[in-house]
This record gives structure tokens, C-alpha cells and sequence, in this order.
């Protein structure tokens, strides 16, 4: 029962994410002309044919919308994800490899940054933004963000630390970069993979919420936050805006989070994430 | 009550982390906040006068020693929008969102509960499979979209609740909703979850023997000590809530600190902003002091300290 729906989540989401990759795939060759290309009588049009998803309030179509914030999306949590846990993994491993007194230090600042959630550290972060881009959403998402990298990597490095295989390639004057590179980390790929498929799941929620509250990425870059922002304004007359691009945002959440459930059966790893 | 005191000065190096993080950050804004605050035309004589005012011809540790000193005699400055102090722009605002977010948590409780019971008493039912699907699509429904359908459903459509503000009575109703349902996903989970596990309990094998009647032994002996880890994951759950609510507020105009919080970032604020982040940090700090005690007083065994 349980190998089969762990099968079940990790196809299912592995399936959505597909189609998603698939959308911001196809943004690259479609969006450009389609962008450019919008007609302010269009406004809030209806679903229809010609239009899927129906237009937003300049005449664009949503659906071109919907798939460009897909690749928004997947950037900047695929950004925020990978220098989350290159920080994560360096500071982690120094101080669980290390220990004493850096080690200590290393738990402290974590229980700061622990003891708030994450979304209103990136909110007080981004407030004081002065012009936002997509590129300091990528930064502030990672200050926060590597905490729980860097918790996974210390507690794992913790109980590899007196194995055999660690003591040998020690006793062989290894290198503490290439010891971490080449003797530790490959072997701690497998909850670091599942954190970082929650992390996605929540990088991406994070993101949107910062773009829905005007704090996220800049106003010409169409995400999926931004849209929903201008749904809500225009809930009595175009309804459509909030419940397509709310629809894809939430299926990338889901879609992330199933897999990560079945991953981390499949991999039979314990693990809680700062964004998870 | 030795404790509760500890807790409370525990408080303090945080609060006091959360300040100078919030007093740094104003300082890395680009640009000098005393033309930000009188136009960069402004008279030079105005300048160096207020430039005084904010203690700004100080070294930068006098400076933040001059801050917490003013936060602490309860002078958080002045909005430079509307010139009121910040302290009492706050105390405006801070009754919505208590309301708001009580609410949601009454809101939660209100649906967690049955639904956790229900989920639980007929396991691997069909209805424990609805609900827990029910509370899955809970937890991945972003706040910023559930309102939004909402009040597509109870506000247009149907015509119960009105769309935004808080004067109309019944105008709690979908706020509420929108900001407790991922609360009641996750409640109802742990309740399942935890009553599954008393369900198995010895106690309830000889609540049942002593003829107790079936309703007694579930409410009383089981429910009663199924609830102690759901309210353990309050104190937790209360961060998501306080941010979910500055979500919740702007998508219902609903006149809480969360709504203040963002329409002085728009106007770049910052005394304000700075006063709203360290009201929701202490708000936050205080909750989870008070959970810790709740979780005490239900259950006598857990030794605090």
C-alpha cells in the first residue's frame, strides 16, 4: 500500500512538473511575438478560442501570461534553491565538521533565523528593497533560505564524521574542500535532494506572495504573484485572471510537494525543511 | 509564574535582534533619509535641524543606542506621511488583526475538529479519504488564491458576504475563512493523526471495561488527550498566521497592521514600517510564550523550563 502511493505521488507530481517545464519551454519560442503583440480592446476578454484563458487588463493573452510565469517561477526558485544550498552546504559542513565553538555559533544565528518564519523575514527584507529585481527576490529568498540546508548538511556531516571511509580519506591528508566535495556530500545527496524539492514547493510560494503584496519581482516581469495581484483588483469584472494563473501556481506547489513526498519515501529519508 | 518571567526576559535579546536588524536595514537604504523625509530642495538650516532631531550627527552605535532607548520610552517616531506618532497609528490598526486572526483560528478549530474526528473514528473510509484530500488542497491552496475564489463563490455568485472592508456585518466571515482554512488542513491532520494513536491507548481499553458509554470514552478520554500536540503546533503555526493575515488584509482592504505594514512600504514609510515589523516580531514572541503555557495546562506531565 505504501510503496504504491508512494509511486503514485512521485509519478503524479513528477507528471505536473513535466507539463509545467513544458509550458516555460514553450514561453521561450511563443511569448516574444505574442508579448509584443496585444491589443488594448482585448481587455479582460472573456475565455474564449481564440483567447483560452481570456486577456488581462492591457489586452494580453493570459495564457501566453500563464506560461511566461512558469519560466519566472522556475527561475528564481531554481536560483534561490541552488544558492541556498551551495551557502548551506559550506557553512553546514564547517560546522558540523569542525564543531566547538563554530559549531556554536553556527546554532545560534540558525535559531534566529528559525525562531521567525521565513515569509516574514523575506517581507521586512524586501521592504527596504529600493528598486526590486528579479535578482534581489533571488538574493532575499536565499539569505532565508539557507538555513535549512545548512541544518541538514551539519546534522548529516555530524554522523558521518567518525565512519571509516571519513577517518581513511582524513588519514590520506585530504583536503576539508575535497573531503566535503568528494567524500561527504555524496553521500548526503539523498535528503539534500528531498530538501530541496520541498524548498522548491516553497520558494515558489514565497516568490508569488511576495509579487502578489507588490514586494516581488518588478512590474514588467509577468509572474504568476503579479497576476494574481491584478486578478484580485479586477475580481468583478474578469475573474478569469485569478483563477487560471492562481490554478497554475497552485499546481506547481502540488506538483512539487507530491514529488518531494515521494522522493523522501523512495529514498526513506527524515527530514523537515525552513520552507517546507 | 517563574517561568512565564523567564520566558518574558527571554524575550528581550530577541526583540532586541529583531531592532537592530530593522535599524540596519533602514540603513542600507540608498540615498539620505533626511531628504527623504523633507525633499532634496529642502533649506539647508531644515536639514541640519532635523538631521540632529534623528540623532544622525552621531557615530552609528550611538545612533541605535539612541533608537532603542526612544523605543523603549515608547517614542517610535513619527509617520512621515500623515506626521501622527507611529505608536498610536498602530494602536488603531492592531485591534482588526487580533480580530482577524482570532477568528481564523476559532474559523480553524471549527473545521478541524469534526473533520480530524470523523477522519479518524472511520479510518481508511471513504470519508477519511475525502477529508484528507480535503485538507491536502487546503495546504497548497495559497491564501492570495482562496480569497479571491471565495469571494468569487460567496460574495458574487451567491451574494451572503460582502467583497472587502470590515463595516458590514458578516464582513469577518470570508477573511476568516480564507486565512484559517490552511490552519484547519494542517489541524485536522495532527488531530487525525494524534487520535489515531490515543485510540490504541491501554486507558481507553479500561474507560470502555469500567462501562463507560462509547461518546464518553472518545470525548472525554480520547479527544481530551489527542489535543495536546495540535495545540503544540499552534505556537508554531502562529508565524504563517500573522503573515497569512497581511496577505488576507490586502485582498479584503481589512484595516489591520498587515494593510498599514504595505501601504507604508508604497509610500516608503519607514518609521511605520519599522514600527509595524517589531509589533508583528513581539506579537509573534508573546503568542508562543502563551502557547507553551496552554500546552502546560492541558497536560500536567510536561515540565516546563
Amino acid at each position: 500500500m505504501r510503496g504504491m502511493t508512494t509511486h503514485l505521488n512521485f509519478r503524479l507530481g513528477a507528471g505536473i512538473l513535466f507539463l509545467i517545464l513544458l509550458t516555460a519551454l514553450v514561453s521561450f519560442f511563443w511569448s516574444p511575438t505574442f508579448l509584443s503583440e496585444h491589443h488594448l480592446i482585448d481587455r479582460f476578454l472573456k475565455p474564449s478560442l481564440a483567447h483560452p484563458f481570456g486577456c488581462d487588463e492591457d489586452g494580453y493573452d493570459l495564457l501566453v501570461l500563464v506560461f511566461y510565469g512558469a519560466r519566472v517561477s522556475l527561475f528564481v526558485s531554481l536560483s534561490t534553491v541552488f544558492f541556498s544550498a551551495v551557502f548551506g552546504i559550506m557553512i553546514g559542513g564547517v560546522a558540523g565538521y569542525f564543531g566547538g565553538r563554530l559549531d556554536e555559533l553556527f546554532i545560534f544565528i540558525s535559531d534566529v533565523f528559525l525562531s521567525f518564519p521565513s515569509i516574514l523575514l523575506v517581507i521586512a527584507l524586501a521592504a527596504f528593497q529600493h528598486e526590486p529585481t528579479v535578482w534581489g527576490v533571488i538574493f532575499i529568498l536565499s539569505v532565508v533560505g539557507w538555513v535549512g540546508y545548512a541544518r541538514v548538511v551539519r546534522g548529516q556531516v555530524l554522523s558521518m564524521k567518525k565512519k571509516e571511509f571519513i577517518q581513511s580519506a582524513e588519514i590520506s591528508g585530504i583536503r576539508f574542500g575535497r573531503l566535503l566535495w568528494h567524500h561527504l556530500l555524496p553521500n548526503m545527496a539523498g535528503p539534500l535532494l528531498v530538501q530541496a524539492t520541498f524548498g522548491m514547493a516553497g520558494v515558489i510560494l514565497v516568490e508569488s506572495t511576495l509579487s502578489f503584496l507588490g514586494l516581488g519581482v518588478p512590474v514588467d516581469v509577468p509572474s504568476w504573484g503579479r497576476l494574481l495581484d491584478q486578478g484580485v483588483q479586477y475580481l468583478l469584472i474578469a475573474p478569469h485572471i485569478s483563477v487560471f494563473s492562481g490554478l497554475a501556481m497552485m499546481l506547481a506547489i502540488l506538483g512539487f510537494n507530491l514529488l518531494g513526498d515521494g522522493l523522501r519515501d523512495m529514498l526513506d529519508v527524515r527530514s523537515g525543511g525552513k520552507y517546507s | 509564574m517563574i517561568y512565564l518571567l523567564r520566558r518574558l526576559l527571554f524575550m528581550l535579546p530577541i526583540l532586541y535582534c529583531v531592532s537592530t536588524l530593522v535599524f540596519f536595514l533602514i540603513h542600507t537604504i540608498p540615498g539620505n533619509p533626511v531628504d527623504l523625509i523633507l525633499g532634496e530642495q529642502a533649506l539647508a538650516g531644515d536639514k541640519e535641524i532635523l538631521r540632529r532631531q534623528l540623532n544622525l550627527d552621531h557615530p552609528i552605535w550611538q545612533q541605535q543606542f539612541y533608537y532603542i532607548d526612544n523605543l523603549m520610552q515608547g517614542d517610535w517616531g513619527r509617520s512621515l506621511f500623515t506626521r501622527r506618532p507611529v505608536l498610536s497609528m498602530i494602536a488603531e490598526r492592531y485591534p482588526a488583526t487580533l480580530q482577524l486572526a482570532s477568528a481564523a483560528m476559532m474559523m480553524a478549530f471549527i473545521i478541524a475538529f469534526p473533520l480530524g474526528l470523523l477522519a479518524a473514528l472511520k479510518k481508511n473510509s471513504l470519508w477519511d479519504f475525502g477529508s484528507m484530500m480535503g485538507a491536502l488542497l487546503g495546504i497548497s491552496m495559497p491564501h492570495f488564491w482562496l480569497g479571491p475564489l471565495l469571494v468569487l463563490l460567496f460574495s458574487i455568485q451567491l451574494d451572503w458576504f460582502p467583497v472587502s472592508g470590515r463595516d458590514l456585518p458578516g464582513s469577518i466571515v470570508l477573511p476568516a475563512l480564507t486565512l484559517g482554512t490552511a490552519m484547519a488542513a494542517l489541524l485536522s491532520r495532527m488531530f487525525r493523526a494524534s487520535l489515531l494513536d490515543v485510540l490504541k491507548e491501554d486507558y481507553l481499553k479500561s474507560a470502555r471495561a469500567k462501562g463507560l458509554r462509547e461518546g464518553v470514552v472518545i470525548l472525554k478520554h480520547g479527544v481530551r488527550n489527542a489535543l495536546n500536540p495540535v495545540v503544540s503546533i499552534i505556537g508554531l503555526q502562529i508565524g504563517t498566521l500573522l503573515a497569512g493575515a497581511i496577505v488576507t488584509e490586502k485582498i479584503f482592504s481589512w484595516p489591520g497592521i498587515g494593510l498599514l505594514l504595505l501601504d507604508s512600504i508604497y509610500r516608503r514609510d519607514y518609521p511605520v514600517v519599522q514600527g509595524c515589523l517589531l509589533v508583528i516580531a513581539m506579537s509573534y514572541v508573546i503568542v508562543n510564550v502563551l502557547t507553551d503555557f496552554i500546552y502546560k495546562k492541558l497536560d500536567p506531565r510536561v515540565q516546563l523550563g
